[in-house]
């Protein structure tokens, strides 16, 4: 009985969400049509098994006020009101059904736990049966989906860990910072140009701008697509760049809610986490997603789903509103991997945090998808061929990933493949130029054999673009063998173009050796030069500093970040960010005055 | 409506209301399928949802002195048609109703794009530019079919292409090679698990739109294309039955059985919303059999839980003959009611009127037109629209058209 009060309480409150105009009895009750344990799955026979009692409700009007219940109530078995003047209290356990069902010989209805009560009035009048039933002792039917949208809903900050706080943190920080750098990329003014056609509501920071805003739903686009413009951006395993996707439209988000819906500095850590968690359990579920994909880009399938994970939670969507978000991402999710190399593959991160908190605000809308969105093949299977959902940890001691799983930092901007071979071939340069009197024998070098994975979208013999070279092993060995080491400049059409590379290009040749995985957490990269006098020095790596085996240290990352930042802001706003993120935790508002992540407005401070 | 400046784009009938060129394209989008009224082609897509509303707005966003004429217009939609079947012969899984991706998701996101980039006439890079922006746009899984998000998936086709334009027209640049096929790292063939491109004739020799040789399917009520097999055949059998037994009594009926074709996401016995009934053979065949037609008001609420139709649906038995094909070319829909008497009574509809086989006459597309418009517009604005469409080869400007809606 205490359960059916709790539901009633639930089902007031959800009815009176959707706008219920009748005034309805205080004693309105939420009844639940059982299902049988023989049912099959999905939609197919939720009225078969309980058609009698459909039937029998059906002499009463409220049918019509089906649809609202429904909508609060996830359990397989569609959920009714009958009204009742009699109150919950007065309950009859002896109820063997109303008389009109005791009349055609049908069973009573029973929830699983046996705890439904009746009692029955006069003829088939509904309006004088009470019938309680307990629809949190009705198990909730498993589905993956469910599943998810119960974690997301239900997990809180205590349950984040230091570890994964921490990693977090740094995370943050990283990708704001390439986010800034970002923004000063051709690719990403062409894409704050065209939003600036929606420019109503502009309550959203784009990240190093001061002379415009915009509606959340486009600053997360134009942020998300800076932050991954340079292939800059943190990569996890298995493969995807988690941050990009989640964080632009958490802070989007967060700008838009207003003065007195404070967003803590830990909210935006849990959602973001959450965000973070989604992306890693569905790679998780298929075999394809270990390696570097071929197929669809995976921030377009992940992140999407991430980032309408995230919203969900910083929005505190209910349950069934965070199933939907993920079914409506799921719709937005997908692009294939031939944009990679171009000026369109930040669009799929700007998309996918774009899209993922279009979904969630439509979720909130009330939009509904498929349930089972991510149980189906029909549903995020239809990304992967081969694909096998599971559930998520319980939430009573959850089991982060991210703190299983630490997440790759970038040294310079380019595919995270390239970080093995720029290793080596920095490191074959070292030993040339030792071996020659210090100077580097450029014109002694006969041939570049580079032993890689193969990936055949970062097999670029000779890039045209800064975009390809970003993404071609060839590019990144002779660039690193000429400089010594990789930097943002590297990429610079001067140097992309500069006669020395293109003479080493030619030179330069691929192996693929069969023990080379395409996966990140398994590549290796061999580099070796031969010389005219046949003598050839080589070096392997096998983990490049930044990756999750050899993380970068605090300093190092903070210098990333400031040598990012500092070219669109100013040295003061730069150390209060870096202040900020790693207070994040402590962080009451981040609307607060003075130490939120001003990301634009540090000229304004500095002029006042 | 969040997003209403620039709000020159007329959303179909709210007079008043004017969104911004991609939102009014959403809107109007996602009320095109919103029903599943719209048409379908072969192979299987919703061609016009998924143009249609971004022309329209695209016409609207124009200036004043470069609007299209209504020619340039109709070039334009069949541009975007012509693309969409095209690429859809690249891949023999097409021809079959559909199972991983929705095809309006896959093709119409991209249909959309070569009919914005025609009508806002982009240069020819540009045009390869933004079919490759669309494909990064394109692709929803079929699972959300028969929910209410199904419809989002027309109105994101449109809005994104109409976005990919956009983005080429402004210097974005995408992989020239999207639509080809590259082994090793997909582009458009991501969508397909069998992928053949193949070029289409260049334009100055005379192009042979696909339009001329298959025609589209047109609904007479609102759902799914399969539904109507089936219903039409339940409309024989139940005029054999009425024949038989004087009237339509269904307590004579022991067993009805539907014979379809496999397709999991429109076989749903007991559909509970609008939308699941829209999907399911059983509920349609049902709703023939009780009420001799199937029109706007088979999926209201009331008639989807009412008493004699989920006895009927009871009786229901589902089977799939081998030579029932998932396609809507070659299906075909078999109603039969087995009676407690012993008799058997069948119908069988292998092309249901509205099919391309069997085209709608004008005065009943006409019919259908008056019959929808008038929820929304007044008698003398749905007899203008007609007028416009009727003559819309003639019109000078073609954005007369998405004014009045």
């Amino acid at each position: 009985m205490r359960c059916g009060k709790k539901m009633f309480v639930k089902a007031k409150k959800a009815l009176q969400q959707h706008s219920w105009k009748k005034p309805f009895h205080e004693e309105c009750l939420i009844v639940q049509a059982p299902a049988n344990k023989g049912t099959s799955a999905y939609g197919q026979c939720q009225f078969a098994s309980s058609g009698w009692f459909e039937l029998t409700l059906q002499t009463v009007a409220f049918f019509l006020h089906v649809k609202f219940l429904q909508v609060t109530h996830t359990a397989f078995a569609p959920v009714y009101v009958a009204r009742s003047k009699v109150p919950l209290e007065q309950a009859d356990p002896s109820f063997k059904g109303c008389r009109a069902c005791q009349r055609r010989k049908l069973p009573a209805p029973q929830t699983v736990d046996g705890s439904l009560m009746s009692r029955s009035g006069g003829s088939h009048d509904f309006s004088q049966n009470l019938l309680a039933v307990n629809l949190q002792c009705t198990p909730e039917p498993q589905t993956v989906t469910g599943n998810f949208a119960k974690v997301i809903h239900g997990l809180n900050a205590n349950q984040l860990t230091d570890q994964v706080i921490q990693r977090s943190k740094r995370m943050i920080l990283d990708t704001l910072g390439v986010g800034l750098l970002g923004t000063s990329t051709e690719v990403c003014q062409k894409v704050a140009q065209y939003s600036k056609i929606y420019s109503s509501d502009l309550s959203s920071t784009i990240w190093g701008h001061l002379d415009f805003r915009l509606p959340p739903l486009y600053a997360a686009f134009v942020n998300g697509v800076a932050v991954h413009s340079m292939d800059f951006d943190d990569t996890w395993h298995p493969a995807t760049h988690p941050s990009g996707a989640v964080l632009p439209a958490l802070i989007a988000l967060s700008e838009a809610f207003p003065q007195k819906k404070k967003i803590s500095g830990l909210d935006l850590l849990l959602a973001f986490n959450v965000g973070i968690e989604v992306q890693g359990r569905l790679l998780h579920f298929s075999r394809e997603a270990r390696n570097i994909p071929k197929r669809f880009h995976p921030p377009t399938v992940v992140g999407t789903m991430g980032s309408a994970a995230a919203c969900a939670k910083l929005l505190a969507l209910d349950q069934l509103e965070c199933k939907n978000a993920l079914a409506i991402a799921a719709s937005y999710a997908g692009a294939p991997l031939a944009n990679a190399a171009t000026q369109i593959k930040p669009l799929h991160v700007g998309n996918a945090a774009k899209h993922g908190l279009e979904a969630a605000c439509l979720a909130l809308q009330g939009l509904q998808g498929n349930k089972q969105i991510l149980d189906m093949e029909s549903g995020m299977g239809a990304f992967y061929t081969d694909y096998s959902p599971q559930t998520l940890p319980t939430l009573q001691s959850y089991l982060w990933l991210l703190d299983q799983q630490d997440v790759a930092i970038k040294c310079f901007p380019a595919h995270l493949a390239t970080h093995w071979v720029a290793d080596a071939a920095s490191s074959v340069r070292r030993k040339l130029v030792e071996s020659s009197e210090n100077l580097f024998p450029l014109d002694k070098i006969e041939k570049i054999i580079l032993k890689v994975p193969e990936v055949k979208y970062v097999n670029r013999p000779s890039p045209a673009s800064e975009h390809e070279a970003r993404h071609s092993f060839q590019f990144v060995a002779c660039s690193a063998l000429l400089d010594g080491s990789m930097s943002v400049q590297s990429f610079a059409s001067e140097n992309v173009h500069r006669p020395a590379l293109r003479a080493l290009l030619c030179k330069t040749q691929l192996e693929h050796p069969p023990d080379n995985t395409p996966s990140f957490d398994s590549l290796y990269c061999e580099v070796s030069v031969t010389l005219r006098d046949s003598s050839t020095i080589s070096d392997r790596c096998t983990t490049f500093y930044g990756h999750w085996r050899k993380p970068l240290k605090k300093k190092d990352l903070e210098k990333k970040f400031q040598s990012n930042a500092l070219s669109i802001l100013p040295a003061e706003a730069v150390e209060g960010i870096i202040e900020t993120v790693y207070n994040l935790e402590k962080l009451t508002s981040t609307h607060a005055q003075g130490n939120s992540l001003q990301l634009s407005r540090g000229l304004f401070d500095l002029q006042a | 409506e969040l997003y209403s400046s620039v709000a020159v784009s007329s959303v179909y009938g709210k007079p008043g209301l004017k969104l911004s060129p991609t939102l009014a394209a959403f809107t109007n989008g996602v009320a095109t399928h919103s029903m599943d009224f719209d048409d379908t082609w072969h192979p299987a897509t919703h061609p016009s949802g998924a143009v249609l509303p971004a022309l329209l707005a695209a016409s609207q966003m124009l200036p004043p002195k470069t609007k299209p004429s209504g020619l340039e217009f109709l070039l334009a939609f069949n541009v975007g048609l012509e693309v969409q079947g095209r690429l859809m012969h690249f891949s023999t899984e097409a021809h079959d109703i559909p199972k991983r991706f929705h095809p309006p998701s896959v093709v119409g996101t991209l249909g959309s794009a070569a009919a914005a980039a025609k009508l806002l006439s982009l240069s020819s890079a540009q045009c390869c530019h933004a079919l490759g922006i669309a494909a990064s746009l394109a692709g929803a899984p079929m699972a959300n079919a028969a929910t209410q998000a199904k419809p989002l998936h027309v109105g994101n086709a449109t809005r994104l292409g109409l976005e990919a334009a956009l983005l080429a027209a402004r210097g974005m640049e995408a992989n020239p090679l999207i639509l080809d096929d590259i082994p090793g790292c997909s582009g458009f063939s991501a969508f397909y698990s069998v992928y053949h491109p193949k070029p289409l004739p260049a334009p100055g020799e005379r192009h042979e739109f696909l339009l001329e040789k298959q025609d589209i399917a047109f609904k007479r009520f609102p759902a799914h294309l399969g539904m109507h097999w089936v219903v039409d055949a339940a409309l024989s059998v139940r005029n054999l039955f009425v024949h038989y037994a004087g009237s339509f009594s269904p307590s004579l009926i022991r067993t009805i059985v539907l014979k379809i074709p496999v397709s999991k996401y429109i076989n749903r016995p007991f559909p509970s919303s609008e939308h699941q009934a829209r999907h399911s053979f059983q509920f349609n065949a049902c709703a023939a059999l009780l009420d001799g037609d199937v029109g706007l008001g088979s999926f209201s609420e009331s008639s989807i839980q009412r008493q004699e139709l989920r006895e009927l649906l009871g009786k229901v038995v589902v089977e799939h003959p081998e030579d029932n094909v998932a396609n809507f070319d070659k299906m075909y829909g078999e109603v039969a009611l087995l009676l407690h008497s012993g008799d058997v009574l069948t119908g069988k509809c292998d092309t249901f009127y509205g099919h391309w086989r069997k085209p709608l006459s004008k005065e009943s597309l006409l019919k259908k037109f008056r019959s929808n418009a008038s929820h929304v517009l007044p008698e003398e604005k749905t007899e203008a629209i007609i007028t416009l469409v009727d003559n819309l080869e003639n019109l000078a400007d073609s954005s007369q058209l998405a004014c009045s809606l």
